[in-house]
């Protein structure tokens, strides 16, 4: 229990509006455990984002219990979403203005960050100077700044063109490792969740529940792009693939 | 050391190509200046040579001896200080205004959807018809002059500051929600940056209304102004005064279009600090 980080309990979500009520979550358990790297893949539509909006505290559940022993958690979109008036160091400091946590030492601390992730001599250069990947990795900075321990990705690479996903997850996976960061990753790509996860849960249809549960067996150190040559790689993918289609293809 | 490319390092068809545009910027400047020295020779001309009657169409030279007259009269400062005034005083106030009760209303999403009806039929509304109104509330004078130029600006502001404010896309607000952002810190720190060039494009609009407004106001109700000279020339088959009015109104105009499209410029500069 001491090192588990989130627990979700029959956990589940109905939204509401005027054509009626949308049940986007039912029942859903799950445990990270403090310094875990997961993975969710599922259909589209299936609920992963309003898992992680309840796991972030926007949303409140409509019935089950969620505890996570994490003072700050850090979200990160699709989208860098990066203010484009505001210079590179501007934008990572305004997760820490918002928070009111802006110090001396905090700022130090972004800067440390930026330093060592090779982005420091764009600190004052603006957003739309910047690549997509790069945008992406600030974005991920901005999400540091202020020391979350616990990271909810939510398809952070899916608007990157292939080259630079690939690239990027490698670099994304080195920071998070680092800093020591749990995380969970929600992606459409499976090998992206086979390469950079020690678990990938499979989400049913909408509402979603955990289907199923994959344990990986790399080592930490091994960077995804290695994963994607390993010899278990491919049947992981099979399985996971015939997992999610049938889901998609069971109407009932 | 390499230095940056000059102007040296182009290729000759890169060399023949910025020529190009050159030519064609400078043909495009010519043929403006072309257009109105034609035009105003041959409405001269016209005029010497009995084509047109200047007694209804005027002429330049008239024009401008009328244009003379006010100012040895005195009269020609008071006049456009008058319009300016309440042009400038129209346009401010309704543009702070708007502004305001667009985030207002960008705020509370039920006062904005309370409000929308109404809204929409005042944008419809020819406010010039609420003139006889503004005079028995404000009097015949200045004030229902600038409240009739701040009106027209007003809802426009509001319309097209609120349509900027919720352009912006609530991806960008789930963001500063996730970093548990309050709703001030979201007006703050992302929509009214970003609203900016909105704000701006609105503002270039509204100084159009402005002066739709005030010279609609002279002509209604007041004693000086260059709306009261058009008025006053039309009444009298001052012909002349008329077309002085209207060039110095197009003057003012214009340049004052492009102080706030300088304005513009500036704000954007100093936001991308560039
Ligand atoms: N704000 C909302 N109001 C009503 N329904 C919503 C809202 N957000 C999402 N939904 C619905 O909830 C379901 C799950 O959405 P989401 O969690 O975004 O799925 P995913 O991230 O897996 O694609 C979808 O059917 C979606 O239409
Ligand atoms: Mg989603």
């Amino acid at each position: 229990m001491a090192d588990t980080l989130v627990r979700m309990k029959d956990v589940s979500f109905v939204y509401h509006d005027i054509s009626g009520e949308n049940k986007a979550v039912a029942d859903l358990n799950l445990d990270v455990k403090s310094g875990e790297f997961i993975s969710i893949v599922g259909p589209s539509g299936c609920g992963k984002t309003t898992v992680l909006s309840m796991l972030s505290g926007i949303i409140t559940p409509t019935s089950g219990t969620i505890e996570v022993n994490s003072k700050q958690i850090g979200y990160m979109l699709q989208r860098d979403h990066l203010l484009d008036w505001r210079t590179i160091e501007d934008n990572v400091f305004l997760s820490l203005q918002v928070k009111g946590l802006m110090s001396d030492e905090t700022k130090r601390n972004s800067l440390e960050l930026l330093r060592r992730y090779d982005l420091y001599s764009f600190k004052d250069s603006y957003p739309r100077q910047l690549s997509g990947g790069m945008r992406q990795k600030v974005a991920l900075i901005r999400t540091l700044a202020f020391s979350p321990s616990l990271l909810l990705l939510d398809e952070p690479f899916s608007a990157l063109d292939f080259h630079t996903r690939l690239k990027l997850a490698d670099e994304i996976y080195d920071i998070i490792r680092k800093e020591k960061k749990t995380a969970i990753l929600v992606t459409h790509d499976i090998s992206e969740a086979i390469s950079m996860s020690e678990r990938v849960l499979v989400f049913s249809k909408r509402p979603a529940h955990v289907k199923s549960e994959y344990k990986m067996n790399f080592t930490k150190d091994t960077p995804p792009f290695m994963r994607r040559s390993d010899n278990g790689f491919k049947d992981c993918f099979d399985m996971i693939w015939s997992d999610i289609d049938d889901e998609e293809n069971n109407n009932t | 050391m390499m230095k940056k490319t000059t102007i040296h390092d182009y290729s000759k068809e890169h060399i023949a190509y910025l020529n190009a545009i050159k030519r064609k910027n400078i043909f495009i400047s010519c043929m403006r200046y072309l257009i109105i020295i034609v035009f105003i020779l041959f409405w001269e001309l016209s005029a010497m040579l009995g084509w047109s009657d200047p007694f209804i169409s005027s002429s330049p030279s008239r024009f401008i001896v009328s244009i003379a007259n006010l100012y040895k009269e005195g009269a020609l400062f008071k006049h456009i200080g008058i319009t300016l005034f309440e042009t400038v005083v129209g346009f401010v106030v309704g543009t702070v205004l708007g502004t305001l009760i667009a985030i207002l209303l960008w705020w509370s999403n039920t006062l904005s959807r309370i409000l929308d009806p109404y809204l929409v039929v005042l944008n419809a509304l020819p406010k010039i018809a609420l003139g006889p109104i503004l005079i028995v509330w404000f009097g015949a004078g200045v004030e229902s002059i600038i409240v009739m130029g701040l009106l027209i600006s007003l809802i426009v502001t509001i319309m097209s500051v609120l349509a900027g404010f919720n352009e912006i896309t609530d991806e960008k607000q789930f963001l500063m929600k996730t970093l548990g952002a309050t709703k001030y810190q979201i007006l703050t720190m992302v929509v009214l940056p970003a609203s900016v060039p909105t704000i701006m494009n609105a503002l270039k609009l509204s100084v159009g209304m402005s002066w739709v407004g005030v010279i609609v106001g002279e002509y209604l109700v007041s004693k000086s102004g260059l709306g009261y000279l058009i008025v006053y020339g039309g009444q009298v088959f001052k012909l002349d005064l008329v077309m002085a009015s209207i060039v110095i109104l197009c003057i003012l105009a214009a340049l004052m279009y492009y102080v706030v499209a300088y304005f513009e410029k500036r704000m954007i500069k100093w936001r991308t600090h560039e």
